[in-house]
């Protein structure tokens, strides 16, 4: 058993330690991290116009649906935004695998239902008003197509 | 008696064993099912581009490539089987400080591919508190045969801890919008939840419609925006104990479900209150189970129990 004065020194250390490191992310310049975080949500001005790049699908009478994040990367919807931004990023050949591969799963799993094609795309909405005036894009541009295997 | 002492003696106020090892069963079995019910979103990074691999926190100081299939799996099973153990309370010293590590891995590992899980980053650190606190005095595996620990400084301070480390997460989240432009008037929050919103909607991701209601009007924003700055600026009234941490606490808990309603963002560690628990007395709720389950694994089994009536009717 430590002494009560080795305990208190303990106590202090670890309590110190923990509490400092979650403040740490007050000091200017330190970036977000895990687990400790500077909590930047919600801090800065989003843009007035939200550019989406999303994979959509089209049935055969021209109708699109959105592919679901989880078919196209993860279940999670910011690491699927991420994944199809970085495959832009990577150039045409890197979309044209994207769209394939998600046009296999959309294919597999059946949904959604009726696709007979996809088109990755970056597509610009208005952010005000979008939810209570027209969800058209402004904007948009296809970057990649593909057939879903029958 | 000096600052200095009146601060340690706060600090470091005697409780009791059983609070502490209350709160290691509530926010261990919380971890353990949160852990076991995700194990998928923990283990499988098979379908993955590894172009996407962005290391955070310790598996940025460890590694810089994606770890090869199975080792995701294997690690989380292994959180899972550790989490199960520190519930438990079987060998403290050491599995507790295992589980611990083995959380942060994998939670970390799972935030390097594009997305930060915010919404993970306390339970991550009041796991960290428990496995550096002798949580396993009362209430464990590790008890069953010690005699019954009295209040002390040891069980005090990790107590004090978690909420320290709960009021202090609350409260950087608070400055940091506090000076953000625009935000007191409700303006930076309505656009950055039809933002939101709006990209969810679009990424074909579940959004919550009623939010998207909401942001086609003024008069709610400047009161979401305050009550949020309040909850989180106040977080460190709760320390005060007593009333101020159930005021705090219900507000706190209602900021999370209207984050819930409005942006379709669920933080499930806050939400359901198991965050908050170290603000409470929690082993008035949790030792008559624990003593219940005790009762009931130790008891024999019935049929047993009737043979031996008749024996012993016999002999009377």
């Amino acid at each position: 058993m430590a002494s009560p004065r080795t305990e208190a020194a303990r106590a202090w250390l670890v309590s110190l330690v923990m509490v400092g490191a979650v403040l740490a992310p007050l000091a200017p310049g330190v970036r977000d991290g895990f687990p400790l975080s500077t909590y930047p949500m919600f801090t800065s001005q989003r843009p007035n116009v939200a550019e989406i790049d999303h994979v959509v699908a089209i049935d055969a009478d021209g109708r699109t649906t959105i592919v679901p994040p989880e078919l196209v990367a993860s279940p999670e919807v910011l690491q699927t935004k991420k994944t199809i931004t970085d495959t832009l990023r990577r150039g045409r050949k890197a979309v044209a695998k994207l769209c394939r591969d998600v046009a296999a799963r959309v294919a597999e799993r059946g949904r959604p239902e009726g696709a007979v094609r996809l088109e990755v795309r970056t597509d610009s909405y208005q952010v005000v008003g979008y939810f209570s005036g027209s969800r058209d894009p402004i904007q948009g541009a296809v970057h990649a197509r593909c057939r879903v295997p029958r | 008696m000096s600052v200095a002492a009146r601060v340690d003696a706060w600090w470091r106020a005697p409780a009791p064993a059983a609070r502490l090892g209350a709160l290691r069963i509530v926010v261990a079995l919380f971890a353990w099912a949160y852990v076991t019910a995700r194990i998928r979103h923990f283990g499988d990074f098979g379908a993955r581009d590894p172009a996407d691999f962005q290391p955070v926190g310790v598996v940025a100081l460890a590694s810089g490539a994606p770890l090869p299939h199975p080792v995701p799996w294997i690690l989380a099973a292994a959180t899972s089987l550790a989490g199960l153990a520190t519930v438990v309370g079987w060998r403290h010293r050491i599995v507790a400080p295992l589980f611990a590590a083995l959380l942060l891995w994998v939670t970390s590992y799972a935030s390097s591919w594009g997305m930060l899980f915010h919404t993970e980053n306390l339970l991550v650190l009041h796991v960290a508190v428990l496995a550096l606190a002798p949580a396993a005095d009362a209430l464990a595996l590790d008890a069953r045969r010690a005699p019954a620990s009295h209040d002390h400084a040891r069980y005090g301070w990790p107590i004090r801890l978690l909420g320290a480390v709960t009021a202090a997460t609350y409260f950087v989240a608070g400055i940091a919008k506090l000076g953000a432009p625009g935000w007191l008037s409700g303006d930076l929050l309505r656009h950055h939840v039809a933002w939101d919103l709006l990209r969810k909607a679009e990424l074909g991701s579940v959004y919550s419609p009623f939010g998207g209601w909401l942001t086609s009007h003024d008069a709610p924003w400047p009161f979401f925006a305050s009550f949020t700055l309040l909850v989180e600026l106040g977080a460190p009234l709760a320390l005060l104990g007593g009333r101020w941490a159930l005021v705090w606490t219900i507000a706190a808990i209602l900021f999370h479900v209207g984050v819930v309603v409005v942006m379709a963002i669920f933080f499930p560690y806050a939400t359901t209150g198991v965050a908050f628990a170290s603000f409470f007395a929690v082993e008035r709720a949790v030792q008559p189970i624990v003593t219940r389950f005790r009762r009931s694994a130790a008891a024999p089994p019935a049929e047993a129990v009737q043979a031996e009536h008749a024996q012993g009717g016999g002999d009377a």
